[in-house]
């Protein structure tokens, strides 16, 4: 319960400070309708071939819903690769980092505080884009399936949260040139299916797709949004998933302490 | 009785980062910068201590290593008895760690905003919470401070709620690191007060007072450890220290005044080599 009302307390520090650039907070939540507006555009284009086009069938057929759900999935995986070195960093440079460490809270529970208010909002605006989607742009999402859309989206969060810890140990160790994120990030990007279906890839490149969780977040996501399937039919995505966060959370938590342990080896926590 | 602070042997070796043209003898260690060569120092509760000396005398990276935030090389560290590598937490929670690094608060915070965001770092909330903050705003004249932001408050008011956020978990030991640093002589002298009479002598807290102020050391401490080069040169009151230390003081000006000359040497004068 305590760690909980110190992780409300993140939240309410960053939300402050985030609320305190009220022009930066309103440019951004613009940028989401701007960014809509742009694919519906992009998709106006692709108006008449879509229906050609087999791979994208398999989703609905509708390129705007296909690359909106793939932006929307996008930003929340970036944010959590992110958050977790981000919040690193700039406790470092702004010198808040050592002053939070001497407090009676462990340094884990500092770093996720940290990280929290990042990832909520993000998942907030993936929200907004998808909710503009739907009511401005009239996108047919189905939400019946509720209940499995949580265990999808709790399993997308808990094995991008891994990957995050992990390069947040990367930060606390070399403070810069962490090579995760961007590796992920960019393969993500290219393999995983977020503006184009993943199955117009050669079938090699589709299998080694599978090694990165958005894959399966955005199979998993599209089938339930987009087409209203059934839980069955995104079983194996909740595998992968699954399998992700049960190996990559310890892993990437032992991969953390170790880092830390190191750092006050050297001497080095709160340097950058 | 159990020593509030307790250091036995205690050193502290940094590595050196390798140069560009050291990475081409990987075999070659470079030497390592030497922090702390084997401290011992012992302060009893409701003592208050002052570790004095010249810049990179090994202070703060003793007070970092109670602090809990460095690993020290050899020795042990133990704060009321708790070892602060074997049981880091548990040491954090007898601690209160002064930093007057100004950089080390939220600057679109308001000074209440962030000593609650502190208060619950330290497992205080709610009522406990409030009541701290403003008994603490009180005690070190902040009160009417409290609803501005922190970017707006002038450096000693900054100080000064370092000094706040130190003492949010009221506990038992208490390490300052050049805590008045910044702060105008009444001031700094208010804070010595506060430290002497409400701290240590109400309160019965331990408390290691690290300065390179020879005034403040004169005033404030029942006890004086003089470090230099990572040791502890000596150790006694301040009194019987003074000859020592106003030497030390001195060798250490004065090399510096020789590195000054040597690079703007007086018009007219050869250059050193």
């Amino acid at each position: 319960m305590s760690s909980v009302l110190v992780l409300w307390e993140f939240l309410r520090r960053d939300t402050k400070i985030a609320l305190s650039y009220r022009l930066s907070a309103i440019l951004q939540v613009a940028a989401m309708f701007s960014l809509a507006v742009t694919f519906f555009f992009l998709s106006l284009m692709m108006q008449g071939v879509e229906g050609k086009i087999p791979s994208l069938a398999r989703y609905g057929g509708s390129y705007f819903a296909f690359s909106l759900v793939g932006l929307a999935v996008s930003l929340y995986v970036e944010a959590s690769l992110r958050s977790f070195s981000m919040s690193v960093r700039t406790a470092q440079i702004t010198g808040t980092f050592e002053a939070m460490l001497v407090t009676r809270t462990p340094i884990g529970l500092v770093v996720l505080g940290s990280a929290l208010y990042s990832l909520t909002y993000t998942a907030l605006r993936s929200v907004i884009l998808l909710g503009l989607g739907a009511l401005v742009f009239q996108m047919p999402l189905y939400l019946h399936e509720w209940p499995t859309l949580i265990v999808v989206v709790g399993l997308t969060v808990s094995s991008t949260m891994a990957l995050g810890i992990f390069s947040a140990g990367f930060i606390v160790l070399f403070k810069q040139g962490d090579p995760l994120t961007s590796a992920i990030s960019g393969l993500s990007w290219l393999l995983s299916g977020v503006l184009y279906p993943k199955e117009i890839l050669p079938l090699p490149v589709q299998e080694l797709a599978r090694v990165l969780p958005m894959t399966h977040a955005l199979e998993a996501l599209r089938q339930l949004l987009l087409l209203g399937a059934p839980p069955s039919t995104v079983d194996g995505s909740i595998v992968g998933l699954f399998v992700f966060t049960a190996a990559g959370l310890p892993l990437s938590l032992v991969w953390f302490a170790w880092s830390v342990r190191r750092a006050r080896v050297a001497g080095s926590l709160a340097r950058y | 009785m159990t020593p509030a602070i307790e250091v036995v042997g205690l050193e502290k070796r940094f590595k050196k980062r390798r140069s560009g043209r050291q990475l081409l003898t990987p075999w070659r260690r470079p030497a390592p910068t030497v922090a702390l060569a084997g401290v011992n120092l012992r302060v009893e509760p409701g003592e208050l201590v002052t570790l004095i000396g010249p810049n990179g005398a090994g202070k703060t990276t003793l007070l970092k290593i109670l602090g809990t935030l460095i690993t020290p090389t050899a020795g042990t560290a133990s704060v009321l008895g708790v070892d602060v590598v074997r049981a880091p937490a548990e040491a954090r929670r007898r601690i209160g760690y002064v930093l007057a690094d100004e950089r080390s608060f939220f600057w679109r915070l308001s000074t209440r905003e962030n000593l609650r965001f502190f208060a619950a770092l330290e497992g205080l909330r709610g009522r406990a919470s409030v009541e701290r903050i403003r008994a603490l705003a009180g005690l070190v004249g902040l009160t009417e401070e409290l609803d501005r932001d922190f970017q707006d408050l002038s450096t000693g008011q900054r100080q000064r709620l370092a000094i706040a956020r130190g003492l949010l978990a009221d506990p038992p030991v208490l390490l300052f690191d050049e805590a008045t640093r910044s702060l105008d002589p009444g001031r700094a002298a208010r804070l010595r007060r506060i430290i002497r009479e409400i701290l240590v002598d109400r309160e019965k807290k331990a408390v290691l007072f690290a300065t390179h102020d020879l005034g403040e050391a004169t005033a404030l401490a029942d006890r004086v450890i003089l470090m230099a080069e990572g040791r502890v040169d000596a150790e006694g009151s301040m009194e019987a220290l003074r000859p020592r230390i106003a030497a030390l003081f001195a060798a250490e000006a004065s090399a510096e005044d020789i590195e000054y000359e040597r690079l703007f040497p007086p018009p007219g004068s050869a250059p050193s080599p």
